[in-house]
This record gives C-alpha cells, sequence and structure tokens, in this order.
C-alpha cells in the first residue's frame, strides 16, 4: 500500500516536472517569430488547404492558432494541439511525415547502439571502480601500479572528447585500414533489407537478421556496431569508474567499514557490504549520467553516420526543423523522466532508510 | 589574527606538498594548465593575428573561394608557413594557439554565470525553507530530466543574433555572436547541481551557533546569509565548479563540432575539429594522410579537459578537510 502511494506522489512529480519542461521548451521556441513557429501547427491537411504554399499557410496558420496572442493562452493551445487533436508532436515539413512517425522510425537504430553498450558500461564501470577502491585502499604507503594503470585510463578517457576519440576511430579503421564503413550495414545487406525478403519486427538489424535467419546479416551488422559502440563504452566507462572509485573510498574510510574490519570481517566482505552504500551515491548522480550518455549518442551518430535519434536532431536543427526539434525534446524529457522514476524505486531497494 | 592566518596558509601549504608527494598527478595538471596561461597571455607574440578580429584565422587558400561559395580550398600538410598545416584554407597553427584564449574565455565565463544562478537559487531554497525550498527544488529536479544537448541546439536555433529590448524609452540592442548563444545555453542546463549543493550545505551550517548568535544581535537575513552562511559552505561548490570547468570545454567544443558554433573560421578547438571531419569524410581525394591535421588541436583539448580536471581533483583534495585528514596533513 505505501508502495502505491509513493509510486502516485512520484507520478504526479513527474507529471509537473514534464509540464515544467514543456512550458520551457516552448518558452525557448517563443523567441522565434509568430510566421517561424507557425510552422509548429501546420499539418499536411492544412498545407494543402493553403495551396501547398509554406508561406500561405504559416501566415493561416499565424491567425487560426493564435500566435500572438498572450504567452500562456498560446502554450495552452499548443498542449491542445500537440497532445489533445493532433496527438503526434506535430508535423515534420522536412520528412513530411508526422514527428511521432519520424522518431519512433529511427528509435531503433538509436536503441540498438544503448542495448550494447549499456550493459558494459554500467556493470563493467562498478566492477572496475570498486577493484580500483580496492587496490587504492588497501595500497601502503606508495602508488599501486593497477590503481595507477585504471586512473591514467580513466583520465584519458574522461578528458579526450568523445568526438576526437571516434573520429580518431573512424579515420584509424575506415580510411586506413578499410576494416569497416559508416553507417549501420554494409552496402549487399542494406540492399537485401530493402528488398521485399525482410521482415521487420523490432526494427534492430541485429535482432530482425536473427528471426529472419540471416545469419551474415547478423553478423553485418555487429561489424558496424562494434567501433561505435567500442569508443561508447569507452568515453563513459571513465565517467562511471571515476565515480564508483571515489564514492567506494569515501565509504570505505567511514567509521562503520572500519569497525567492521576491525571486528574481524573478511576484507571482501567489507567491500559487498561498502558497495551497497557506495551504490546510493552512484544513483544520485545517475541523471548526470543519461544526459552525458544523450550527448555521447548524438556524437557517436554523427561520426558513423547511424540514422538514429541523435542525426535527427542534428538535421532538425540546421534544417529549422522546429516540429521535429522539439518534438525529440520532449520525447527525451519523457524519457529521462521515466529513467528518474525508475532510479527513485530503486533507491528505495538499495537503502531500507529511504522512506515510501 | 595575522599569526592564524599565517599558520592557515602554511597549514594548507603543508597539505599541498603532501599532495604533490601522494598524487604527482595533481602537480601535472597545475603545470599543464599554468602553460596554457603562459600561451594565451603570449598569443599575439606566437601568432600575430592579421586581421582586427583576432579570433579568425588568416586565410591563405585562393581569394576567390573565401567567400563560401560552396567549394573550400583543399588541406595542406604541415610545412615551415604553416606548422600545423591548413584545414579549408585556414591556419591550424593559428587556430590552436588562439583557440586557448577562447577556451579560457569560455570555459572561465560559462562557469561564472553557471555558479551565480545556481548560488542564488540554491541559498535561497535552502536558506527561507518551506514552499520557497519545495517550490525553487522541485524546478531544480525537473533540470535534471532536460536532455541538455537538444535543448542547447534548440536555444543557439530560436535565439537572435541581435535582441532587442525595449524598455520605454531606452532601446537596447544586445548582439549574440555564436559561442555567447553557446554560454548562455549551458549555462541555463548547467545550474541545477550547484543549487542542489549549495542548498544541502547551507541547510547544514545554518543549524550551528554561530548562525544563531548573528541573528541574535540583529543582523538582517540577507547578511545572515552572505555574510556568515554564505563563506562557510561556499568550498564545496567552489571545488566543483573547478572540477567542473573542463566538463564546460568538452560540452562547448562538442556543440561546435556538431556544426552549431560560430563558423569554420573561428580559432577554437571543437571548430577545427569539425572542419577536420568534413575533410576526412567528404573528400574524395585519399584523406587518410590528413589525420595529422586532427591530432593537434584534439590534444590542445585533451590537455586542457585534463590539466582541468586533474587540478580540480587537487583543489577538492584541500578544500575537502576529511579527504585531507585522511591524507595526514
Amino acid at each position: 500500500m505505501r508502495l502505491v502511494s509513493f509510486l502516485m506522489k512520484r507520478l504526479v512529480l513527474t507529471i509537473f516536472t514534464l509540464l515544467l519542461l514543456s512550458l520551457m521548451i516552448f518558452y525557448t521556441a517563443s523567441f522565434l517569430p509568430a510566421l517561424e513557429r507557425a510552422r509548429l501547427f501546420i499539418s499536411p491537411h492544412f498545407y494543402q488547404h493553403h495551396g501547398n504554399d509554406i508561406w500561405a499557410s504559416a501566415v493561416a496558420a499565424a491567425e487560426r492558432y493564435g500566435l500572438y496572442d498572450p504567452f500562456y493562452v498560446q502554450y495552452l493551445n499548443w498542449l491542445k494541439v500537440m497532445f489533445v487533436e493532433g496527438g503526434s508532436l506535430g508535423f515534420s515539413y522536412f520528412h513530411s511525415r508526422w514527428v511521432s512517425d519520424v522518431i519512433l522510425s529511427s528509435f531503433p537504430a538509436t536503441l540498438e547502439l544503448v542495448m550494447y553498450s549499456a550493459p558494459i558500461i554500467i556493470f563493467g564501470g562498478i566492477k572496475l571502480g570498486v577493484y580500483s577502491a580496492r587496490r587504492e585502499h588497501e595500497k601502503k604507503g606508495r602508488e599501486d601500479i593497477v590503481d595507477f594503470i585504471i586512473r591514467a585510463v580513466t583520465a584519458f578517457g574522461y578528458s579526450v572528447p568523445l568526438f576526437f576519440t571516434s573520429l580518431l576511430a573512424l579515420s584509424i579503421f575506415f580510411l586506413n585500414l578499410h576494416w569497416i564503413t559508416p553507417g549501420r550495414l554494409g552496402s549487399e545487406a542494406e540492399f537485401f533489407v530493402f528488398s521485399g525478403a525482410w521482415n521487420s519486427y523490432t526494427g534492430l538489424y541485429s535482432i530482425d537478421a536473427l528471426l529472419n535467419g540471416q545469419f551474415w546479416i547478423f553478423l553485418d551488422a555487429l561489424k558496424h556496431l562494434a567501433l561505435p559502440v567500442a569508443t561508447l563504452t569507452i568515453s563513459m566507462l571513465a565517467v562511471v569508474v571515476k565515480i564508483t572509485r571515489s564514492s567506494m573510498l569515501v565509504e570505505l574510510n567511514q567509521i562503520y567499514a572500519i569497525a567492521a574490519r576491525a571486528k574481524g570481517l573478511r576484507k571482501m566482505e567489507v567491500i559487498s557490504r561498502v558497495k551497497r552504500n557506495a551504490m546510493i551515491s552512484i544513483l544520485t548522480v545517475s541523471s548526470i549520467l543519461f544526459a552525458s550518455m544523450l550527448t555521447g549518442i548524438v556524437v557517436i551518430e554523427y561520426t558513423f553516420s547511424i540514422n538514429g535519434v541523435g542525426t535527427l536532431a542534428i538535421s532538425a536543427a540546421k534544417r529549422y526543423d522546429f516540429a521535429l526539434l522539439i518534438g525529440l525534446s520532449l520525447f527525451f524529457c519523457v524519457i529521462f523522466a521515466a529513467i528518474n522514476l525508475i532510479v527513485d524505486i530503486a533507491y528505495t531497494y538499495i537503502d531500507p532508510r529511504v522512506k515510501l | 589574527m595575522l599569526t592564524e592566518l599565517k599558520k592557515s596558509v602554511t597549514m594548507k601549504f603543508e597539505i599541498l606538498s603532501k599532495m604533490f608527494k601522494t598524487y604527482p598527478l595533481s602537480l601535472a595538471g597545475i603545470v599543464m594548465i599554468l602553460s596554457f596561461a603562459v600561451i594565451a597571455l603570449l598569443a599575439p607574440i606566437l601568432a600575430p593575428p592579421t586581421s582586427s578580429n583576432p579570433y579568425i584565422c588568416p586565410y591563405s587558400g585562393p581569394p576567390e573561394q573565401a567567400d563560401f561559395s560552396g567549394i573550400l580550398p583543399p588541406p595542406t600538410l604541415p610545412s615551415s608557413e604553416h606548422p600545423f598545416g591548413t584545414m579549408h584554407g585556414y591556419d591550424v597553427y593559428y587556430g590552436c594557439i588562439w583557440g586557448v584564449r577562447t577556451a579560457f574565455r569560455i570555459s572561465i565565463l560559462t562557469t561564472f554565470i553557471t555558479l551565480a544562478i545556481g548560488l542564488v537559487i540554491g541559498s535561497f531554497a535552502g536558506y527561507l525553507e518551506g514552499l520557497v525550498d519545495e517550490f525553487l527544488m522541485r524546478f531544480t529536479d525537473a533540470f535534471f530530466a532536460l536532455p541538455g544537448l537538444l535543448y542547447v541546439m534548440l536555444i543557439v536555433m530560436a535565439l537572435p543574433l541581435q535582441w532587442k529590448l525595449n524598455l520605454g524609452s531606452l532601446n537596447l540592442t544586445i548582439a549574440l555572436s555564436g559561442f555567447d548563444r553557446i554560454i548562455l545555453a549551458l549555462a541555463i542546463i548547467g545550474w541545477p547541481p550547484y543549487a542542489r549543493l549549495i542548498r544541502g550545505e547551507i541547510k547544514k551550517v545554518k543549524e550551528q551557533d554561530f548562525v544563531e548568535a548573528a541573528k541574535a544581535i540583529g543582523c538582517s537575513k540577507l547578511r545572515v546569509l552572505t555574510r556568515h552562511i554564505l563563506p562557510n559552505s561556499i568550498d564545496s561548490v567552489l571545488s566543483l565548479a573547478f572540477l567542473n570547468i573542463g566538463g564546460v570545454i568538452l560540452a562547448t567544443s562538442t556543440v561546435s563540432f556538431l556544426g552549431f558554433g560560430p563558423g569554420i573560421s573561428y580559432a577554437e578547438w571543437g571548430t577545427i575539429i569539425a572542419n577536420g571531419r568534413s575533410l576526412l569524410v567528404f573528400t574524395t581525394a585519399d584523406a587518410s594522410q590528413f589525420v595529422v591535421l586532427l591530432l593537434i588541436p584534439g590534444a590542445f583539448l585533451s590537455a586542457f579537459v585534463l590539466g582541468w580536471s586533474l587540478l580540480g581533483d587537487a583543489l577538492r583534495t584541500i578544500m575537502d578537510p576529511v579527504l585531507a585528514r585522511r591524507m595526514g596533513a
């Protein structure tokens, strides 16, 4: 029962958060002149009605949807049009499709990238961070060499920008060694995917290939994923290792940990108890982690020309496709809010002191 | 008073020297940042500017291709005239040297604005409590669900280059050049961690006796906050700010790498690397030899970020008394 009331409270807060963020995003967009903003409201039906002329329909939309009204009226209007009437976040004029369709069609590519890198980043990062902290904690006087190496590699991953490493990786493995090509699939596999023999179940090529029984496409997809996943993982791993290591060190020096060791608990048992407390501080910064993961994905998709959500956002911003960019921002607001909700629930499992 | 100050200075100095022995990396960080500062100071001597705006790299390609007509001049490998080569006709050496100034300017300005917003919001929330605290903290929490990079793109796209303000008889025009909008955007998305941290610290400090004493002798609320509470709770926030300076540069260069910077001629490392990307990806000629051109701006950028992060770690050790005590000082 308490869990239900806790969930309800969190859910209400999440909705409040989303409203606040949508208000902010809309406010930012309201710096644009009204005629530019009118593109947010134009749907294909509206567009055809005004003779397929973007400017004529913009003028009409500005009047019809009250784009010269006070700000709050505009905001409520926009919420109504986006979520109640259209229900599909507006119309992307560049792709000539509904924004939600465009986002959903390029989301699998991003999901595939995350699916392969996130487990390594989270579990590998925590494992490595705990190990490094243990070495640092048990050292006697001098710098421990394994810990030093882990820290040096972490500092490298932390400070060499992801766009630079991915660009270097691309130029070495694509331009010099000719091992891979950018994109999600090789040309042969891509030809097969766009032919009639291919059934798309999930949109993730590596999974669809297995479902279709085409093992060579599965291998091809993995080959194209290897480099993006590897570069993303190395850079994100550094962040997780750094946070885990420092919070483990803080916890290992707490009095309860020293007392546990003094009373005769084995080193490994102390570590496993302390780890649980260190997890709390890792959870606390997890929202920052997800934000940098998003940045990483955008950069990786841009350099390796993967047609995912990140490249979509960049092209939307460069082509002044406001409806798409705002739709994407809202989409990620929802995802982040959902993740934060899950993290909040995870807190209660890890830390029994947190009241429901 | 003076002896006390002297004592505390010598104590900090002892911690510092001890730290250099245990963590030699922090010394490396200080050396790196100092040498970057020297490069920034000597920039006009190392790379004399040729145009009126020193942040624009000198152009040496054929003049008819300088007007962005679509065809950009091919890159050239390092030579005696251009030590780091040229990209799109712009001198990479000049860009790297003046990029140091750009980096310092952007990182310090952004951190300052971010810190100011975070301090104001966080200290109000922590000091005033009640409904104000609740609202401000929910507001802060909401920001953690904001997709930062997309919001930066939105701001860069939506904010006009010239911002006209009509305040009655006063007509103000604020010109926002390329990086100003990025700085503004990064400050808007960057303040919540500071606000959260300072709020927690203030809640801790304000229960202490000296705050009670200050209130008892009749200090106003603002005075108690600014003269008694803030100085005692600001240390951790400042060390976080130092730790984040490198991150700010990473963020700015990422944004300009993705193509939202001030244009291909600007002396900034992210922009130069973005030029390198378009060379590698879009040229039909054998591009593999031009990878060399990327390495130097990339090394500058990485060293700058690494230096700040090592320095930030060192500062946190000094400012965090628990950690410092652990190290035996």
